[in-house]
């Protein structure tokens, strides 16, 4: 679960880590005010789940009163990379000597923590890995020993740090370790983590993700509760017009391809794999509450889900729903047999064999209908 | 001891409805099931296979190569501790939403005890003709032939369908991996390359990827040292970035991890890129 930048910095300030002076703002009324506190001039920084914020023009400068509440009716109203901004993070402006690129992260090849520094910081860091790969150095974690301030010594001397910043970057990277495990968090990042001309050392940034499994998105229980039906069916809407329902997340999203090859587009990501393949009815009741589908695939690979128990779900929701919207279906696996008849006698409709098959008819019924439907 | 097709197998969890349910399919496919471990439960059998209170009483009674874990996910950690102390030098983890950090831990320990790791979130392993460890339909026999073919995979689902692929291609398959779709698991796509590499049953490899992580990347500068030849297909090229797909592992953030990443380092390291399952099949024909 990805945190708000105002979430990762409170966090940050619990464990002593120096943040801007700022405060959270949700209307523009209420700008100037905020601001005037702060101290003008301040930085108006939208809050949203996504990245590239500052490509899409997601952070502003304001002056006085009346930039900052011109700013501020701008950035409510915006929509970064698909998320929409609920607030606005008032911050000082400061002044910046250095940037500096830190997160602490899992390497999944490595199969241990990593912690990541560049001294060319505020860039992306796959941008810093290209123009500047030499400034990037690695420090890998046995996690039953742990990142510690010595570790962080080596690793910031490295980078070409010395005397009072050195020490202070040091304690806050074992302090980010420290934040990385107590929260059971995925990533950890600072970018740009800021030296000021006065030698503060500030998070200027803070991008926080927690591990859904883990202990510490419960500090943070109303985004969890918030969770709607369709995230524990595992769906995903997309932009697409073929609705997708397979069973096993790689087959899912695999049968999303395999309609995107032969030229169609998927609606959605949604998986009945394991102990959900029970739940087929529940799934595409609500599915069908789409009324953009032109089409829907419904491909299964039974192992311990069964195909049959899965069809006389999918039975049961066409019942219960008048549409004439084409289903195409791929059956193969455990169960087979019966889930073909069941379609055979029931929708007058042959299974297919192979999901390339499947996916071509699909395509093709979903233009036809979608043509039809104009 | 990865590929070794008669291991003999400690199933953690037993008396639980779903261990049951594959306790059966596999002991009738000809695993070697040599005991349960279910704690407070000991003295009791599943279908003659005794059960026993802890892994080290059941290691004092009998030879265990692998220990297959039917555990709950916050239990996973005790219970890959326990094996791990126990001397099991294999563990296979298929349980789904383990706490990452929990993982880390676990694999850490293992390491430094020798002990490979498979999963979390693997579907397991089925050596066709010998044995199944796992929850993959091993007994179908449209999808599970014995063979030439070594696959590896991140997908359960998605491994069913490529191994059927293969056998519909007329070939076999000589050993199935599952390694999981979690974001951290013990056993890598290129350690399982290693060994299929090496393996002289083995005449071709099916490598099943998706999108997130550097697992395929770390793969494909293997592949372009081996031997054999590899037939990749990546799942998750039409999927959102930022949005997990079910899998914890598959997500991208960024650019890396992206399937087209993916696809064009295997390719530009000598695997063939399987677009659909299909091509699978055909590819593996002119191939091998």
């Amino acid at each position: 679960m990805r945190l708000f930048e105002y979430q990762a910095k409170a966090i940050f300030a619990k464990y002593g880590i120096d943040i801007p002076n700022g405060q959270l703002v949700d209307s523009h009324d209420s700008i100037g005010d905020s601001a005037k506190k702060i101290g003008y001039p301040v930085v108006l920084k939208a809050q949203a789940l996504a990245g590239g914020r500052g490509k899409a023009g997601g952070i502003r400068f304001a002056k006085d009163d009346m930039e900052a509440e011109g700013n501020a009716g701008i950035l409510l109203g915006m929509n970064i990379n698909g998320a929409a901004v609920s607030s606005i993070l008032v911050e000082e402006k400061v002044d910046i000597e250095k940037e500096i690129y830190f997160s602490i992260t899992m390497d999944r090849a490595a199969k241990r923590p990593v912690v990541i520094v560049s001294a060319e910081g505020g860039m992306d860091i796959e941008e810093i890995a290209k123009s500047e790969p030499d400034s990037i150095l690695k420090e890998w974690i046995d996690p039953t020993h742990g990142f510690h301030s010595y570790h962080a010594i080596d690793l910031f001397k490295r980078a070409g740090f010395t005397g009072d910043t050195l020490r202070k970057l040091s304690q806050l990277a074992a302090t980010l370790y420290k934040i990385f495990s107590e929260y059971e968090a995925e990533l950890v990042e600072i970018n740009p983590l800021v030296i000021t001309r006065n030698g503060r050392v500030l998070a200027v940034d803070g991008k926080v993700i927690l591990d859904e499994n883990g202990k510490g998105v419960k500090e943070f229980q109303i985004q969890i509760d918030a969770v709607r039906d369709e995230d524990l069916m595992r769906y995903v809407p997309l932009e697409g017009d073929v609705g997708i329902l397979a069973n096993g997340a790689g087959l899912t999203m695999m049968t999303m391809d395999v309609v995107a090859h032969y030229g169609g587009n998927p609606a959605n990501f949604m998986e009945i794999g394991g102990e959900l393949y029970k739940k087929s009815e529940e799934a595409l009741d609500f599915l069908l509450t789409r009324k953009d589908l032109n089409g829907v695939l419904v491909n299964l690979f039974g192992a311990y889900a069964r195909t049959d128990v899965i069809i006389e779900g999918i039975l049961r929701s066409l019942e219960k729903h008048d549409t004439d919207i084409p289903f195409v279906f791929r059956v193969r696996g455990t169960g087979e047999e019966r889930a073909r008849k069941l379609l055979m006698e029931n929708l007058n409709v042959e299974a297919h064999d192979e999901l390339d098959e499947a996916a071509k008819e699909i395509v093709m019924k979903a233009e036809d209908y979608r043509k039809r439907r104009v | 001891m990865l590929l070794s097709k008669n291991k003999k197998v400690l199933v953690q969890g037993i008396t639980g409805k779903e261990a049951q349910y594959w306790v059966e399919k596999m002991n009738d496919y000809g695993t070697d099931i040599q005991a349960g471990v279910a704690p407070g439960k000991g003295g009791q059998s599943i279908l003659g296979i005794p059960v026993y209170d802890s892994v080290k009483e059941a290691v004092e009674q009998h030879d265990i190569d692998t220990t297959l874990m039917f555990v709950a996910p916050s239990l996973v950690e005790t219970a890959t501790m326990e094996a791990i102390d126990g001397g099991i030098k294999e563990i296979v983890i298929l349980a789904d939403g383990v706490p990452v950090h929990d993982i880390m831990r676990m694999l850490s320990y293992g390491a430094k005890n020798g002990v490979r790791i498979i999963g979390p979130n693997t579907p397991g392993l089925v050596y066709p003709g010998f044995s199944s460890i796992g929850i993959m339909p091993s007994w179908l026999p449209h999808v599970f032939q014995p063979g030439e073919i070594g696959v590896v995979s991140r997908s359960g689902s998605l491994g069913n369908e490529a191994s059927y692929q293969v056998v519909q291609a007329g070939f076999g398959i000589s050993h199935f991996i599952g390694i999981g779709g979690d974001l951290l698991v013990g056993t890598t796509t290129v350690e399982v390359l290693e060994e299929f590499e090496r393996n002289d049953d083995i005449k071709g490899v099916v490598l099943i990827g998706e999108l997130g992580g550097n697992m395929e990347e770390q793969a494909a500068r293997f592949v372009k040292t081996m031997s054999k030849p590899v037939v990749a297909l990546i799942a998750g090229k039409s999927s959102p970035i930022g949005v997990s797909m079910g899998h914890a592992g598959a997500i991208v953030e960024g650019t890396e991890g992206s399937v087209e990443s993916k696809q064009k380092i295997l390719a530009d390291n000598g695997a063939h890129i399987a677009n659909t399952p299909m091509e699978i099949g055909k590819l593996l024909k002119i191939l091998v």
